[in-house]
């Protein structure tokens, strides 16, 4: 053999423990969720303050989709998140935090969730978005002037929610977008960045929103996304990384706009998803092996757990 | 901020007593204790009291340091850490060495970078040069780090860096690591930003590079994907020198050793010779051939090449139909 052939090592990927969980623990993902938030305190003084209406959406959403909403303390989550309203229109992460796009997108669909999105100022709202909107049709993310096309999902998926996307620059925005959109057949950040699931999922849900999937070529996106499937069934974020149980929904839930969800071994990926699961405490971690705890975030198990259960419900 | 935290603890320190700390609810006071340390709970009791005194001073830069700290994610104090150091006219370059800490050890954080961009935007021209470097020590300690590339890219377009230097960056980090997506992407993007994605000489240069590597390790989708990336505008058979390079790889490579991305490489040849109309029918069978060992040595792929096989298909069929309107 030659040289070369002994550097082709492997595909970074990883091995399924034969013990890991082979079904999905629903019980225990909700328990999981309610301990926090039968805590007597509330359990949305736990999470971080500066991620909090994104980490009640992540909860809501989940126990929304595995039906268990009623369990949650429906007034007190609402009138939390009216309580993340500031001046601009726009609501930050915690009452006194700056108003932020991400936030704004998790705070309105709460409030859907909980059917209460008439207390919202759906007017106020949309026009906090539209004053993000800069000149060359991309979104910054708060007042700091941050640029990064997850800002134009939020910004589209928000005004999209309250009424006419039309309030917003849309032709110059899917411009923006396109300049994000590489030989790849992905999407980056920013016009010249790296193609990412993430971003993918971002740009392509996006440019459906705004009914413009046209505009690129769906194979070829997608035959990209395929390649993001490992052999352990797992999906990565980018070539040479490491599968995690997020990018199953980045990776799906963008393969499922396109119209092709069947380019992946769905089978391969719940047999995945199922070997993170904590069968102990419920929960997810990033990828099999790695304990739940091992990010150190109650909320970034949260999202998590949050990504692998609509995984579930949604697209599978 | 040596000068200021002689006690732990914000509450404890005779600098601060004429500020009232503004602690969260009495109910959440109890809860985070169970998530958070006291000196949380302090630093950002004085920091919620800073914002509503407005306060910008040097001792509340000493206080910002301490929040970012604990919670580098939290905008709302590196937000208000750029309108102290605007109003104080702080010292940048003291700022700069405080991030080069702070992104060692959070280098996925999107507010450091952020932060790291807008003191560069008030340095100018005399960052440059500290900048290229900490991003390639970043990069060199995390080859694919997002942040690192997105923002030495953001540095190259605002200073105009020249061409050549940066692609020698780049080529050393596929040296280091063949595989490296990141850096494909960083040559492919200063070629765009130099207008060189239609200068002949040029892409032949890139394309040798691509052939080079995969030469080396067939199995690079990074490398493949290059590799397609510069020929896409005139497509992927437009180049004899590809088509009988990859042609050459298949019959040199043992059967049981051909990559899968050299195989489905191939097979896109074919779809598009059926497109051109050239040998429809032969590339319309070889792609189906391609497609049926790819099912098998790729598996988990399976369905994708199965529709890549009825695609091949529908193609012919299609060019077959033109040929009789004909």
């Amino acid at each position: 053999m030659s040289f070369a052939g002994l550097l082709d090592f492997a595909r970074k990927d990883v091995e399924l423990p034969m013990n890991s969980p082979k079904e999905l623990l629903q019980d225990l993902h909700s328990n999981f969720i309610l301990k926090y938030e039968k805590d007597k305190n509330g359990y949305h003084y736990i999470m971080a303050e500066h991620l909090r209406v994104s980490g009640i959406y992540w909860c809501a959403n989940a126990m929304d989709l595995t039906k268990n909403l009623d369990r949650m303390s429906r007034e007190e989550i609402v009138d939390y998140v009216l309580c993340c309203r500031n001046s601009d229109g726009g609501y930050g992460p915690a009452p006194g935090h700056d108003s932020h796009l991400l936030h704004t997108l998790c705070a309105v669909q709460t409030l859907i969730i909980f059917d209460s999105l008439e207390k919202a100022d759906a007017d106020s709202i949309c026009k906090y978005v539209q004053r993000l909107q800069q000149e060359d049709g991309s979104f910054c993310g708060d007042q700091s002037g941050e640029v990064d096309t997850r800002f134009t999902l939020c910004s589209f998926a928000t005004c999209h929610l309250l009424g006419p996307l039309s309030v917003l620059n849309v032709d110059s925005a899917v411009r923006f977008l396109m300049r994000c959109y590489n030989t790849d057949g992905g999407f980056g950040t920013r016009p010249g960045s790296e193609s990412h699931s993430g971003q993918i999922y971002c740009c392509v849900g996006a440019l459906a929103i705004a009914g413009r999937l046209a505009e690129i070529d769906r194979d070829r996106t997608a035959e990209w996304l395929a390649f993001r499937q490992c052999d352990s069934g797992g999906l990565n974020g980018r070539p040479e990384k490491l599968p995690d149980v997020c990018y199953s929904w980045w990776v799906l839930a963008s393969l499922s706009i396109l119209g092709r969800l069947h380019f992946i071994d769905q089978s391969a990926m719940k047999t995945f998803i199922y070997a993170c699961q904590d069968d102990e405490t419920g929960g997810f971690a990033d990828r099999p092996g790695d304990c739940s705890s091992f990010d150190n975030s109650q909320l970034h198990e949260l999202s998590t757990l949050q990504f692998g259960v609509t995984v579930f419900q949604k697209i599978l | 901020m040596d000068e200021f935290s002689s006690s732990p603890l914000y509450k404890d320190n005779a600098d601060w007593k004429d500020v009232t700390p503004i602690y969260p609810s009495k109910n959440e006071e109890v809860a985070v204790k169970i998530a958070v340390t006291e000196d949380f709970i302090d630093a950002f009791a004085y920091f919620r009291a800073v914002l509503i005194k407005n306060e910008k001073s040097p001792r509340v830069m000493a206080l910002l340091e301490d929040c970012i700290r604990l919670n580098p994610a939290n905008y709302t104090v590196w937000q208000y850490r750029r309108v102290c150091l605007t109003e104080l006219g702080w010292d940048l370059k003291k700022e700069m060495r405080y991030l080069d800490d702070i992104i060692q050890e959070s280098s996925k954080n999107y507010q450091v970078w952020h932060h790291r961009r807008f003191i560069v935007e008030l340095m100018g021209e005399s960052a440059v040069c500290d900048e290229l470097r900490f991003c390639s020590e970043v990069i060199r300690e995390e080859e694919k780090n997002y942040h690192a590339w997105q923002h030495r890219q953001w540095v190259v377009r605002t200073f105009k860096v020249p061409l050549d230097d940066e692609l020698t960056f780049a080529l050393k980090m596929l040296l280091i690591d063949s595989r490296n997506n990141s850096a494909y992407n960083y040559r492919y993007f200063m070629l765009t930003l130099h207008d060189k994605t239609e200068d002949k000489d040029r892409i032949n240069i890139e394309i040798n590079l691509a052939k080079e590597f995969i030469q080396n390790i067939p199995n690079n989708e990074s490398a493949w994907n290059y590799l397609t990336g510069l020929l896409i505008t005139n497509g992927i058979t437009s180049d004899s020198n590809v088509v009988s390079f990859v042609e050459d790889l298949y019959e040199t490579t043992p059967e049981d050793k051909r990559s899968p991305f050299l195989l489905a490489f191939i097979a896109d040849m074919m779809l598009e010779n059926i497109e051109n109309q050239t040998a429809a029918e032969e590339s319309a069978e070889r792609a189906k051939k391609l497609y049926k060992t790819l099912q098998s040595i790729d598996p988990v792929r399976i369905n994708y090449y199965k529709h890549q096989s009825l695609l091949a298909q529908t193609m012919l069929i299609k060019s077959q139909t033109k040929v009789a309107a004909k």
